[in-house]
Formats: structure tokens, C-alpha cells, sequence
């Protein structure tokens, strides 16, 4: 008797203190994300210690399902390692190491001069420095093979056309390239990582130094690179944590000469059969690339404190440049716009182009984009607005992209509801750093993790390979960590008393939800879902081991049409493709900044200043 | 027999966060039509005490009443959430919706209670002309001054005639100037509307220039309940003490003694008079600036700096190793350097067991106390 009525007082107390649903909902997501995550991922393990059906050409005395290291001791210490696993290793950490210096040094200064000097137009300078970054990964070295592409991936170049001459191999192909190119496609990430970070060393601690009487030289060297060293260290670590996942790049410059890096040695085992060993592969590339991200944020995380708190109203002063003004401005504008623009209007060019070796105006044509059938040009294909498979890969690209987007908004809210509700209680972080796992992981090995998971039924899940879901799914899942975070931020920054005002003026939740919190985080919700759908359009190296042709996107389209050597359906589909996610990305920033503080009335309720 | 039941009856509540108890078995009642004010350091539970009364927190423990009728018992699974309790508060940082107009966040409440849209526009003119808004009722909250914010902010928490008004430090992000002005102006709504008021701040001069009564908390408990008077000529404890008059009072160890005189033996000074204590028990004496008396035959000081503050002067003196705080008028002619002699004005100060720290009861035998030289007898 007594017990029990203990029993009910404390039900009650849970209860009334109004958690029992909350633990529920974090109880549910967990369990989702364990599934969703970690699962996949032991399956991948597991299916490079077991022997399958497939694996009896190479040994027909085991058992198919039979435990064992075989497949490890294959790739790391077999004949064909060498070749398979330690070549590709190398070619990985050169290509990506040196791709990210290259990348870090043009993102740091890009990011000095906007943000701490006087350059005209920084403006736009900043904008349109981004937009290499936001183009699909390939997108430069599809221009590149415009450019120099060799006999060997059927022929006909700018290069060819203007000396005659085929250009070498290794301008064509190889670490070259692959470095270059890289570089030019993630700078701006460098880029956007550094610009913050030399705006917000705070100017009293360099008028500080300046009063202390110390030449500029002495305060560069003692105060502002020590500043801003932390923050270029992890910039540097995470750019490299990208190019060693890069995949359409290193595959487009590097398979014609057999130059492979991890990543597309992952995709030539998988595609070749050596199913086991391309798993072993991704778990390298895996463990590699997380451990980067991992110190990456760690340094991040050691900055950020000085960070937020210089952020704030005071504005470091500007270097004048002086007389080199004019100069430097020249050297950089003239640099991002050939960034930007150089690639994008080769491939206009060429898309045009009846024959890909003649950049002559009488060998220009609409076909690749309105004209009928036609054989034997272009093997018949009609262009690509008049084009069946190419408009169904459209589709396919839409409602992949529609319903990620609306999937990763609604799950980011939901997720970032939960961890503002739990927060530092061990549930939150768990839910936290589940959700942000994806986030270590390099597409091309998520896409590996997800074609081990889906290729075998689990429970009364049957085996999901094949089907739309499981693209729907791996993108949703890579994308939510930058949905979680956002939304996080906007829900902290939408401050908790704006609902609890709410709250105490009688509104039921409800209408707290409909008329305060939804409008105040709309436009991150929405900037959110077009980043996710922006993503999800030029998505490859994540999808390409799991679609099958029933459901081929426009970005695998280009990447087969580069294969068939028809080079104009590529440029094409890539010039709509970068139109999409650029205007999709810009818009979702400038949403962005709607949401930031000091912008019209987005500071969450707190007076400008009053803090 | 009691007609009408408190405002606000908190009993034993508990609010615990992880391991903290930040509001300790709290036990308070506030009157209706009251301005009744939550006091103390920042950490001590006062700001969790008003979100629990708000149904803003749910208490862990303890049962909370509003209006006789209870709004938070665990014990019972009772909890009635903020949106029912009619009350009004008013946000630390305001809170106001930065999408909404000056008059959209006025009229909110109203909307989500349901007032007619005639009623409602009504009601928020009379609000906002309250609050000397009128004007302002199409800008939003970022087109208008800090001060007038708080006036929005308070219109807000007003137009629904809320039974209690909460208020959480409102006026702590206003400028000085600004500060005073809205003190007054906080005074004459109160007076106007009648609403019962709990407010909370760690400004002492706010606590006693505004409220009924003050409840001092530390570690969230109460310390002490009382009129502004009570809580600063007799304090409870001496962290009540130190807290309503920081930073200026002077503290002096002391001993009780018996013989050859009963009184308090307190640094240079000999204060006649019996204390509900033994002798021999150690005791803190508290003396305000303002406690102090100018005589020829007390202990001399030498002025070691002197602050203007307008009706008077704060002098700091030393007399050998004693530095003592002593508000005199603005016209005495005082210098660094300058000498003076004083003596405590017994029926000003305040005695405290220095192990306990708890108010004891001391009956002076005269209104002042006297140099200890010249009463003799052993040191403490």
C-alpha cells in the first residue's frame, strides 16, 4: 500500500515536471539515428570480414559466410596491394594535402584582403569568391578537359585546336590537375572559414599592442598570426578532410592515365566486383578523413571562445593599401572572376559546339540543347531539353532533391528542438554527436557504408538497394548535421523567452508555435531547405554506388555523357545544374543573414546594445 | 477567520537543476496588492523563483498557490502552465517579439484569450496611452529607444489585467538617467493598476526605493522577509546586512563583556549596554556611514580621503589600523589630513555572532559608545 502510493508520487512528480514526452521523443530519435547511422555502419563492417558467394573465385575453399581477415589481409599485404590500396594512399595524401595548402594559401589571403584591408567592392568580391566553392565539384575539371583533354578520353581541346598539338599527359592528366583543380573548387571554403575569423580579432587587443609602441611588423607577428593561427590551422585540416573525400574530380583527371586515389580506387573495386575490398577501403578513408574533421573542430572549438566574444560591434580597423591599391585590386578581381567565369563560359562554348576539336563560330550549334534527333550526331540523342532520358534524370534530380530538402528541414527542427531541450544532459549530447557523425564521414565512404546496409534485408527491412528511399535516406542523413546546427543556432538565437512571453501572455503552445517561433525561424527553416535541396541537385560522389538506372540523376548523367565522349550533354546539364545551385545557395544566404543579429529585426528580441 | 486568501503562497518548493538546489524548501506568501520584491546576489534562486510562480519551471518538490488555488504541486501532479495563470511578466532582456509591431505585441495576449478584435484595439489605446506610447503603436521594437521598449514591454504584461504582475531585474539594461525615471514610473503603475507585484533584482537601492516588503534570498533560500525599513536597520543576518548596504558599512570584531562594565569591547571602541549573549562570545558590530557620531572625546582619526556625493560628504578615516567609513554633512570643512573624533551611534548599529552570523539583541545603555582606552580592562 505504501509503496505503491510512493510509486505514484513519484510518476506524478515526472509528470508534472512535463519530461516524459521529451525523453520519449529523444528515446525514438535515438533509436532512428542508431539505426539509421551506426547500424549501416557495422554492416559494412561485418561484410569485410565475411566470405561471400562472390569472393569463391578467389578462394573456393571457404565457406561462403564464413568469418574471417582474408579480405583485409588482401588489400592491406597482398600481391595486388601495392597497386590497389598503398599507390592510391599515397596519390591521396599528395593530391589532397597539396591541393588543400594550395586551397589554404588563396583562402587566406582572399580572406585577409576582404576583410581587413580596403579593397573596393568586397562586397561582391565575397559573394562571388564563394560561387567555385558552390558549383558542382566537377565543374572545373570538366572545363579543364575541355581545355586539355588528350586523344585518350576521346579527344578534342582548346589546346588542340589552338597549337595543333595534342597537350601532354600530364598537363592533362594526373596530380597536376587534380591539384589545381581542387584548389580552385575549395578555396572559397578556406575562404569563408578565414573570413570570420580576421573580422572578429578583436581591435582592442591590436590598439593594445599599437600602444604599446610595437611596430606593425612586431604586432603582426605577436598578436593578430597568433590570433588567427588557430583558426587557419583548422581551416587547413578541414579543407584537407575535403579534397580526401573528393571523388568526380580525381576520377574525371585521374582513371583515363589510371592515377588513383582512394576514393576512386574505392569506386573501381566496387565496380570491378571486389566488392570487400572496396569496403576496406572506405573504412581507411573513413577513419582517415574522421580524424582530420575530428581535429579540425577541435581547433575550431579552442577558438571559438575568443572568437564570439571579439564578434562583438568592435570593428577591426583596415589596413590602407595605399598605392598598391589599384594593383592588388586588379590581381584579385581579375583572379575570382577568372575563377568563376573562365570555366563557366568554356563550357557554354563547347556546349555549343557541333564537333568538340573546332572552336570556329560556323562549327556552333543548338543542338545539344534543342535539337531533334539527328543520327549520327551525338549517337542520336536529341539535346537536352527535347531529350527523354536526360528529362527523366531531371525528375529524378527534382524529387530527390524536393524531398530531401523537405526531410532534412523537418528532421533538423525536430532533432534541434530535442537538443536545445536536453541540453547538457548525456541524451542531448549523445543525440548531438550522433547527428553529426555523418558529417566525418567522406561521401563516397557513406555511400559505401549505405550499399553494404541496403544490399542485405535486416529484419523485416528487405534489402533496400535499388530503391528511391535509400538515395532519399543517405542524403538526408549526410545533410542533417548542417541542418541540426543551423537550426540549433537559430533556436538559441530565437531566444527562449520570446515562447515563454508567449507563454505568459496566455497563448496556448500552439499558438506560440504558429505566431512566434515558426516566424521567427522560418527563414532559417527555409534557408536550410534550400541549401539541402541545392546539395541534393549536385549530389554524385554520395548517390553514384547506390542508383541504379532506374533512378539516374542529372549529375551521373554528366558523368556518363563525359564517358561516351559526347562532352556538350555534360557541359549542358552542368551549366543548368550550377544556375540551380547557385541561385538555390544565394538565396538561402541572403535568407541566412536575414536571421543574423543586427539585421532588421532579427536580434531575437534583445535590444541592439543592450548587453 | 481569514477573508481573503495571499496572492502568491509558495510551500517547501523545490527546484533542483541537476545537482543544484537553486530554490531550497522555500516557504513565501505575498499579499494582495502587494509590490513585493525578491532581493539578493545574482545565483541566490530569485529569477527561479518568479519563473516558478510564472509556471515558467515546475517545481521539484513543494506546492505553489495562486490566489488560494493551487497552480504547481507535484505531489498531486498538479500543474497548471503558464498560459492559464493570468499572469504578467516582464523579461529580463523584454522578450519582445521582433516581428510584431509595438501594438501587435501589446495586443497578443489579448488574441490568444480571445478578446474581440473591438475590445482589443480598445484595451491596447488604453495600454499603450498608460505607458505614454501612443504614438509608437506601428514601429517595431527595433525602432525604438531602450526605455521605450520597457514602456512595450510593460504595456504588454499590463493589458490583460493579469492578477500578478512578475518582473525580472526590467530595469538592469536602461542606463542610469533612464533607471530613475522608470522607477517612478514603475511606482505610479503600481499605484494605478493595483496589480499584486513581485520583482526581482540584486540593486538594493530599486528593492527599497520601490517595494512593500523585500525578501532577501541567498542560496535560494529566504533570509529574511520585512519592510524596506526592517530589512535595513535590522537586518537579520549579517549577510543581509552587507548585502542591502554594500559597499559602505565598516564591520568591527568585538567581544561581550560582563566586568567591570557590561557592553561590547568593538576594535578602538567600548560599547555600553547588554546583549542576549554570554561574555566572552565573539561578535561582529555593524556600523553604517551614517552611524556614526562627531565628539571631542572620541577616537581620533586622520582623514585620509574625502568623497563628495552631493547633500554630504563620505570620509574615509583611519585610527591605527581601523579605516572606518563616516558620512558628515556637506558643509563641514574636511580635508586629507584633517582630523576628526568619533564614536558609534549605538542605536544605529547592528550586532551580529561572528561564528553564527545572526542578528543578536543588544540594549545599549546609553546612545553612543566611547573610546576603549578609557573604560580599561584586558583585550580581547
Amino acid at each position: 500500500m505504501v509503496r505503491a502510493s510512493v510509486l505514484r508520487v513519484h510518476v506524478n512528480r515526472l509528470r508534472a515536471r512535463g519530461t516524459l514526452s521529451v525523453w520519449l521523443a529523444v528515446a525514438v530519435s535515438l533509436g532512428l539515428l542508431g539505426i539509421l547511422v551506426v547500424l549501416p555502419f557495422l554492416q559494412l563492417l561485418d561484410a569485410t570480414v565475411t566470405w561471400s558467394e562472390a569472393d569463391l573465385r578467389l578462394d573456393p575453399g571457404l565457406e561462403p559466410g564464413t568469418k574471417t581477415l582474408a579480405h583485409w589481409k588482401r588489400t592491406l599485404t597482398g600481391p595486388i596491394s601495392r597497386n590497389a590500396f598503398y599507390q592510391p594512399l599515397a596519390n591521396s595524401l599528395l593530391t589532397s594535402l597539396t591541393s588543400a595548402a594550395l586551397a589554404l594559401l588563396l583562402g587566406t589571403t582572399l580572406a585577409w584582403l576582404v576583410a581587413r584591408t580596403d579593397l573596393p567592392g568586397t562586397r561582391s568580391l565575397q559573394i562571388l569568391a564563394v560561387i567555385p566553392f558552390i558549383m558542382p565539384s566537377w565543374t572545373i575539371a570538366l572545363a579543364w578537359l575541355a581545355a586539355f583533354r588528350t586523344d585518350a578520353a576521346g579527344g578534342g581541346s582548346l589546346f588542340h585546336y589552338l597549337t595543333g598539338a595534342s597537350p601532354p599527359d600530364w598537363l592533362a592528366y594526373g596530380p597536376i590537375p587534380i591539384v589545381v583543380v581542387l584548389a580552385l573548387h575549395y578555396f572559397p571554403f578556406a575562404f569563408l572559414l578565414l573570413v570570420p575569423a580576421f573580422r572578429s580579432v578583436d581591435a582592442s587587443l591590436e590598439e593594445a599592442a599599437e600602444l604599446t609602441g610595437a611596430p606593425l611588423l612586431l604586432i603582426w607577428r605577436r598578436v593578430i598570426l597568433f590570433l588567427v593561427l588557430p583558426a587557419v590551422l583548422s581551416a587547413f585540416v578541414l579543407t584537407f578532410s575535403r579534397t580526401l573525400g573528393a571523388f568526380a574530380t580525381p576520377y574525371l583527371l585521374g582513371a583515363p592515365i589510371r592515377y588513383y586515389t582512394l576514393a576512386t580506387i574505392l569506386y573501381a573495386h566496387l565496380s570491378t566486383g571486389a566488392v570487400a575490398q572496396g569496403y576496406v577501403v572506405a573504412i581507411v578513408l573513413l577513419l582517415i578523413s574522421a580524424a582530420a574533421v575530428y581535429l579540425g573542430q577541435r581547433l575550431l572549438g579552442a577558438r571559438r571562445g575568443y572568437v564570439t566574444v571579439g564578434g562583438r560591434g568592435v570593428r577591426p580597423r583596415q589596413v590602407r593599401l595605399g598605392r598598391w591599391r589599384p594593383a592588388v585590386a586588379a590581381l584579385t578581381w581579375s583572379f575570382v572572376l577568372w575563377v568563376v567565369a573562365t570555366p563557366l563560359l568554356l563550357l557554354l562554348w563547347e556546349s555549343l559546339m557541333k564537333y568538340p576539336d573546332d572552336y570556329s563560330l560556323r562549327n556552333l550549334t543548338l543542338h545539344f540543347w534543342a535539337g531533334a534527333s539527328q543520327p549520327p550526331l551525338a549517337d542520336g540523342e536529341p539535346g537536352i531539353l527535347r531529350n527523354r532520358s536526360i528529362l527523366a534524370a531531371a525528375g529524378n534530380s527534382l524529387r530527390l532533391a524536393v524531398s530531401v530538402s523537405c526531410l532534412t528541414a523537418l528532421a533538423g527542427l525536430f532533432v534541434a528542438q530535442l537538443i536545445v531541450r536536453c541540453r547538457a544532459t548525456l541524451a542531448g549530447l549523445l543525440l548531438d554527436q550522433l547527428t553529426f557523425l555523418p558529417y566525418l564521414i567522406p561521401s563516397i565512404a557513406l555511400g559505401a557504408v549505405y550499399l553494404a546496409a541496403s544490399l542485405r534485408p535486416w529484419g523485416p527491412v528487405p534489402s533496400l538497394y535499388g530503391t528511391f528511399l535509400v538515395l532519399v535516406l543517405v542524403c538526408v542523413i549526410k545533410y542533417l548535421p548542417f541542418s541540426v546546427r543551423a537550426t540549433t543556432a537559430a533556436l538559441l538565437q530565437v531566444s527562449r523567452e520570446l515562447q515563454e512571453a508567449a507563454a505568459v501572455a496566455g497563448a496556448p503552445l500552439l499558438f506560440q508555435l504558429r505566431r512566434v517561433v515558426l516566424p521567427l525561424l522560418a527563414p532559417s527553416i527555409v534557408s536550410g531547405g534550400l541549401l539541402a535541396f541545392a546539395s541534393a541537385m549536385r549530389e554524385l560522389s554520395l548517390i553514384i554506388l547506390l542508383a541504379t538506372p532506374a533512378y539516374r540523376t542529372l549529375t551521373m548523367a554528366t558523368f556518363r555523357y563525359t564517358e561516351q565522349g559526347l562532352p556538350q550533354f555534360a557541359d549542358a546539364i552542368i551549366l543548368f545544374l550550377v544556375l540551380l545551385t547557385v541561385l538555390g545557395e544565394l538565396a538561402a544566404r541572403r535568407l541566412e543573414r536575414l536571421t543574423r543579429p543586427g539585421a532588421g529585426y532579427s536580434n531575437g528580441g534583445t535590444p541592439p546594445g543592450s548587453r | 477567520m481569514n477573508a481573503r486568501p495571499p496572492a502568491i503562497e509558495l510551500y517547501r518548493v523545490t527546484k533542483r537543476f541537476g545537482t543544484v538546489r537553486a530554490v531550497d524548501a522555500l516557504d513565501l506568501a505575498v499579499q494582495t496588492g502587494e509590490f513585493f520584491t525578491l532581493l539578493g546576489p545574482s545565483g541566490c534562486g530569485k529569477t527561479t523563483v518568479l519563473r516558478l510562480i510564472a509556471g515558467l519551471e515546475r517545481p521539484d518538490e513543494g506546492e505553489i498557490r495562486i490566489a488560494g488555488r493551487p497552480v504547481a504541486f507535484p505531489d498531486r501532479g498538479v500543474f497548471v502552465p503558464a498560459a492559464k495563470r493570468r499572469v504578467g511578466m516582464v523579461f529580463q532582456n523584454f522578450a519582445l517579439w521582433p516581428h510584431m509591431t509595438v501594438a501587435e505585441n501589446v495586443a497578443f495576449g489579448l488574441q490568444a484569450r480571445g478578446v474581440p478584435l473591438q475590445e482589443r484595439e480598445i484595451l491596447v489605446r488604453q495600454a499603450l496611452s498608460l505607458l505614454r506610447l501612443e504614438d509608437l503603436g506601428e514601429r517595431f521594437p527595433h525602432e525604438v529607444s531602450g526605455g521605450q521598449q520597457q514602456r512595450v514591454a510593460l504595456a504588454r504584461a499590463l493589458v490583460t489585467q493579469p492578477q500578478v504582475l512578475l518582473m525580472d531585474e526590467p530595469l538592469s539594461n536602461l542606463d542610469a538617467n533612464l533607471r530613475a525615471a522608470m522607477r517612478t514610473e514603475l511606482k505610479r503603475l503600481h499605484q494605478e493598476s493595483g496589480a499584486t507585484t513581485v520583482y526581482v533584482t540584486h540593486d538594493q537601492t530599486e528593492a527599497l526605493t520601490l517595494s512593500d516588503r523585500i525578501a532577501v534570498m541567498r542560496n535560494g533560500r529566504v533570509v529574511q522577509v520585512g519592510t524596506p525599513e526592517e530589512v535595513y536597520r535590522q537586518p537579520a543576518t549579517l549577510f543581509v546586512a552587507t548585502f542591502v548596504a554594500s559597499p559602505n558599512l565598516d564591520l568591527l570584531q568585538g567581544v561581550v563583556q560582563a566586568e567591570p562594565r557590561p557592553g561590547i569591547r568593538a576594535g578602538p571602541f567600548f560599547l555600553p549596554g547588554r546583549a542576549s549573549a554570554p561574555p566572552g562570545l565573539r561578535v561582529v558590530v555593524a556600523v553604517r556611514p551614517e552611524g556614526w557620531r562627531l565628539t571631542p572625546d572620541g577616537v581620533p582619526l586622520v582623514v585620509e580621503q574625502v568623497q563628495f556625493t552631493g547633500p554630504d560628504l563620505l570620509v574615509v578615516g583611519r585610527a591605527d589600523a581601523h579605516v572606518f567609513q563616516i558620512r558628515v554633512p556637506g558643509d563641514l570643512q574636511v580635508r586629507p589630513g584633517s582630523r576628526l573624533s568619533v564614536v558609534p551611534d549605538t542605536l544605529r548599529i547592528n550586532v551580529f555572532d561572528a561564528s553564527t552570523e545572526v542578528a543578536m539583541d543588544f540594549v545599549p545603555d546609553d546612545s553612543r559608545g566611547v573610546p576603549d582606552a578609557s573604560v580599561g580592562g584586558v583585550r580581547p
